[in-house]
């Protein structure tokens, strides 16, 4: 059909919605590349937010800062980009509160809001990847490091495709131990790679 | 990081549901703990779900409204979800009955008998048939006749055309004059669906989106219908929209701090009208605290005091610095410092007059006092009842 031809190519992968968005200034490209995370974005926002409206308003609002600051940006990675933005966000947002609910109420203790949190912006995943077979070999080494609960934990986890249940049934470990097992091994593994590859 | 893995890698918030939920089999329970280590987005996705769940909020109601609010603030998304053919269809089809209408009204015109036979069908049928259908070949009135006794027309036409009949129906003329002759009233009235064509089309409302270049809605955004005192704004998505408009009748968009344009009704429906910014025109705003709005032109909320005497043009401040801004020290004689107290008339218009020096500085410095008052901006005159009227006032002018 000759119709077709008014078509336009479609965007599939987040960098071309950027990229297309970037080119064309075009609302609707950025809005549909939204959508796909913005049911993740108003998850996020209740975490910290923990308001039901708020946390509403935080989603239209980050909407309303991308749409300028996608086109100021550089954004190689925009599911990351949009994480940072997000919690960023929703921090300064807490704290905003904490600082006017100290002004009108100074007595009232506050410590326990996530607010003390660092803004942060997290490394990308991707970056963690490069170059990894080259560091294969010292993986094993590295492995041995780790305490017995940590590298079964994970060899499981990695190695052998099985979930949290899995690891728990097999091992008998405490289910909520295996989770920071397997985060706490991640993390030493990956301190003891970057050493050896200093 | 190729396409496919991204795809693989992402988790939708209800892959983090049916995790928790447990509805998952272990290789996608193992695919999602993966993930969740790798992405702090969909770790804090999760406490997210978690949070709503302990809260009892509804995630499925909220992620619909926002949804919403999403398309809403991008605008038009729904009709973009129609298939592509659609519309093209519907422009077909009203292109080829358009062609065909055009076609049937066109004939009569150019062609003979058999064709004005048919044309005048309609006429009979169409409720301004009081008409007499004028001078044509006899023979043919004579069966135009018979079709309005067959119809119970009033008789009042019958004799219209009797007495037509024997005045004009003497010399045949060919149908091609027939038709010229016609009053183009009476030829409008024969073909109502003809003229609906050729002449002004009517539009139903038009509807069409402002913003700026940059693709920012423009809210409140004034739509003027040049020629006419009709006008709306847009909303806070930038939308308007105007009923009944003629094709091309001209719009005038403007918003303050941008320049205004002028586009024709049909020119709209090709989309967003993007207006430019302009920052010549942000001097026009200041001026705006001197003059006088009726209440009714003053959209915002306003605080009216009803005055019992003549009040200096807008707010006090604003005409302390007019005096500032234009008070000229009399250069001749000795410099003076002091207060020069004037009573003075405000008339109707608010036009100050007739100025008494009640406290004096120096003759130079009064004159001054006067031409700074009768030359500056109009006064808000006394109201009484609701009604401008002169009064006096005094005012002082300090020279400092």
């Amino acid at each position: 059909m000759f119709f077709k031809r008014f078509r336009q190519p479609k965007p599939t992968t987040d960098a071309d919605y950027v990229a297309a968005y970037k080119a064309t200034g075009n609302l609707e490209l950025l809005g549909e590349l939204y959508e796909r995370y913005m049911d993740l974005v108003y998850a996020v926002c209740l975490k910290y937010l923990r308001n039901e409206e708020e946390s509403k308003d935080a989603v239209m609002q980050l909407f309303e800062q991308l749409i300028l600051d996608v086109r100021k940006y550089e954004i190689t990675h925009f599911k990351s980009w949009l994480y940072a933005t997000t919690r960023n966000y929703c921090l300064m947002q807490l704290r905003q509160h904490r600082a006017a609910l100290q002004a009108s109420d100074l007595s009232s203790g506050l410590e326990d809001g996530p607010a003390e949190l660092p803004l942060v912006v997290w490394p990308d995943a991707t970056t963690e990847l490069p170059d990894l077979e080259q560091r294969l070999g010292q993986l094993d080494d590295c492995l041995k490091t780790l305490s017995n609960e940590q590298r079964t934990s994970l060899s499981l986890f990695y190695l052998d495709q099985k979930s949290y249940a899995d690891i728990v049934s097999l091992t008998g470990y405490d289910p909520k131990q295996v989770k920071s097992y397997i985060q706490n091994g991640r993390r030493n593994l990956k301190i003891c790679l970057d050493k050896r590859h200093e | 990081m190729n396409e496919s893995q991204q795809f693989n890698d992402s988790l939708t918030i209800d892959d983090l549901r049916r995790y928790r939920a447990g509805q998952l089999t272990a290789a996608e329970q193992h695919r999602v703990e993966r993930l969740l280590l790798e992405h702090p987005l969909y770790a804090d996705a999760l406490d997210g779900v978690d949070r709503a769940k302990q809260q009892g909020i509804s995630m499925d109601q909220g992620n619909q409204e926002l949804r919403l609010k999403l398309q809403q603030r991008i605008g038009r998304k729904p009709v973009r979800r129609l298939p592509v053919w659609l519309p093209a269809a519907a422009a077909s089809v009203c292109l080829v009955i358009g062609l065909l209408l055009y076609w049937q009204n066109d004939q009569p015109v150019s062609t003979d008998k058999p064709a004005v036979l048919r044309q005048e069908q309609p006429t009979q049928e169409a409720p301004m048939t009081g008409f007499p259908p004028l001078a044509s070949v006899t023979r043919k009135k004579k069966q135009v006749k018979t079709r309005t006794a067959d119809d119970k027309k009033p008789n009042a036409s019958d004799p219209a055309i009797n007495s037509r009949d024997q005045v004009a129906a003497r010399p045949i003329a060919p149908p091609d004059t027939v038709l010229s002759l016609m009053a183009p009233s009476d030829r409008v009235a024969m073909a109502p669906q003809a003229r609906r064509l050729t002449a002004v089309r009517p539009l139903k409302h038009v509807v069409g989106f402002v913003r700026t270049k940059e693709g920012m809605p423009l809210a409140g955004a004034t739509i003027q219908l040049l020629n006419s005192d009709r006008g709306t704004t847009t909303d806070s998505t930038g939308r308007f929209q105007l009923n009944e408009v003629n094709g091309n009748d001209s719009l005038q968009i403007s918003f303050i701090g941008y320049n205004a344009k002028r586009i024709k009704a049909e020119d709209l429906r090709a989309g967003a009208v993007n207006l430019e910014q302009d920052t010549q025109a942000l001097s026009e705003v200041v001026v705006i605290g001197y003059g006088t709005a009726a209440k009714k032109d003053v959209t915002k909320s306003v605080a009216t005091i009803p005055p019992d005497k003549p009040r200096q043009p807008g707010t006090l401040v604003d005409y302390k610095s007019y005096l500032d801004q234009n008070r000229r020290t009399p250069s001749a004689g000795p410099v003076r410092h002091g207060t020069v107290r004037l009573r003075f008339h405000v008339r109707r218009d608010g036009r100050p007059n007739r100025f008494k020096i009640i406290r004096s500085l120096d003759l130079d410095y009064d004159r001054e006092a006067i031409r700074l008052i009768q030359q500056g901006p109009r006064w808000q005159p006394a109201i009484r009842r609701g009604k401008p009227v002169g009064h006096m006032t005094e005012y002082d002018v300090i020279f400092p």
